[in-house]
């Protein structure tokens, strides 16, 4: 009762501050994000298909039930069981992996981005920076995502801190 | 019912302090004429998405009119926030805080804390905050924490539970009438974490008057198994359990909090709770 009574006033407090602005929104109807995009790369994207085309994949920020199956400890879960910790490497930073989910809930076009604990753009050693690519590629928890009466394709990623080569927090 | 117009007033918060224009005068009284033709620039340039080529071509040009006017440094780096760019959002927010400190120090600590858990980052953010300014240093982006609270969370997560506990207590003490949704909430789950259970229990007690979420009562639970108090440990892992399916959960849209439970941790405790009564 409590949500649904705060959503409804949401919903009016939105309506009313975005009818007052009086400014217009400008829309396009191609493709003009310079941030978030992700292009097909036919070497390394394999077979994915996204269901859609690529101006109307949803830039989604939430991370929720609406995205991946069960809750985040689920998610937590299958990382943390199957990473293996590589001391030896001695890097710590955060590691981002963003790709696409499609209409059926299947990821693809996976992007890593690495810093040290500086914000400097770093390379990983390899068993860390594929042991991750391998887990999320095989990781089968994204839900399809509906909007409107539409199955639609969506952005995701996940931010793996690493602490001296072991995977310590998960975001967002 | 206490807690719906507090929930309200912390998304009113953030939809305010998303959409509430700068009184760009300020800068024309102050006769920084180049600040002023920036922010004017901005209020009336046309509204874009923030991940478009459009909105960050708007920001470069208020640049170009003004490379000392922060403003669109901070704009331009929500797209890269949003999108887990921590490179690309900290240099434009690095450039912010450069040029206006006070304005953007707590923002960054927030980013810091909030996306990226870099606990240290954020706590060296907010104290520098903290010590330039005589004012109240003010709320994290999406109205839910004071900054000194979200401080605390960064302490306890870097394992100085006492400082985190201290800071937590002094904040509710100073500013008894404006307690924070979840503060009595963490406040005694480090009193738990520290085995001092009836302080716990304490601060659990006062989360129940701001709201009593799922998270409260099943923290509440692991007092009463730790005390052995059978009866209240199964009475409230029942009701977080009947919270967790009304969804009275802690929540946020982009994170999640530090302190929030899963559906699985209150299923495996109610197991428990069962086992050990029968």
């Amino acid at each position: 009762m409590t949500i649904k009574v705060t959503c409804l006033l949401m919903v009016i407090l939105l309506t009313s501050l975005f009818s007052c602005k009086g400014k217009e929104r400008v829309e396009s109807d191609t493709i003009k994000n310079v941030v978030g995009e992700i292009f097909h790369d036919k070497e390394t994207d394999g077979d994915f298909e996204i269901c859609g085309i690529q101006e109307h994949i949803i830039q989604y920020y939430a991370f929720n039930e609406k995205v991946f199956k069960g809750e985040k400890s689920a998610l937590i879960r299958y990382f943390k069981k199957r990473y293996r910790i590589i001391p030896e490497a001695n890097q710590s930073g955060l590691i981002r992996i963003r790709f696409i989910v499609n209409c059926r809930g299947e990821a693809g076009r996976f992007r890593l981005l690495a810093m040290n604990s500086d914000y400097q753009k770093v390379a990983y050693a390899d068993d860390i920076t594929d042991q991750l690519l391998s887990l999320i590629k095989n990781f089968k928890g994204w839900k399809p995502m509906q909007a409107g009466a539409k199955m639609r394709d969506y952005y995701q990623y996940l931010i793996f801190k690493i602490a001296n080569g072991e995977l310590i927090e998960i975001m967002p | 019912m206490k807690d719906i117009p507090k929930i309200f007033l912390f998304f009113f918060t953030i939809i305010w302090s998303a959409t509430a224009q700068k009184n760009c005068n300020v800068f024309k009284w102050n006769g920084d004429d180049c600040k002023y033709k920036a922010c004017v620039f901005l209020q009336e340039a046309p509204r874009y998405f923030q991940l478009r080529r459009e909105f960050h071509e708007v920001h470069d040009k208020a640049i170009e009119i003004c490379p000392d006017y922060s403003e669109p440094y901070r704009a331009k780096s929500v797209a890269y926030l949003k999108t887990g760019d921590f490179i690309r959002w900290k240099k434009l927010m690095d450039k912010a805080v450069d040029l206006n400190p006070v304005e953007h120090l707590g923002y960054r600590g927030w980013g810091h804390f909030q996306f990226f858990r870099d606990y240290e980052s954020a706590i060296s953010d907010i104290e520098k905050l903290d010590s330039l300014t005589d004012q109240n240093i003010g709320y994290s982006q999406n109205g839910m924490y004071h900054l000194h609270i979200a401080r605390a969370l960064c302490y306890k997560m870097i394992g100085n539970k006492k400082k985190a506990i201290s800071i937590i207590e002094d904040q509710i003490k100073a500013n008894d009438d404006k307690v924070g949704l979840y503060d009595h909430l963490h406040l005694g789950v480090l009193y738990l974490e520290i085995e001092q259970f009836e302080k716990a229990e304490k601060a659990f007690f006062s989360q129940l008057e701001e709201y009593d979420c799922a998270e409260n009562r099943y923290y509440l639970s692991l007092v009463y198994k730790a005390t052995k108090q059978e009866d209240k440990y199964l009475e409230n892992i029942s009701l977080a359990r009947s919270l967790y399916k009304k969804n009275r959960i802690m929540t946020d849209p982009y994170t999640h909090q530090i302190d929030k439970i899963y559906k699985s941790d209150v299923a495996k405790e109610y197991q428990n709770s069962l086992v050990r009564k029968y």
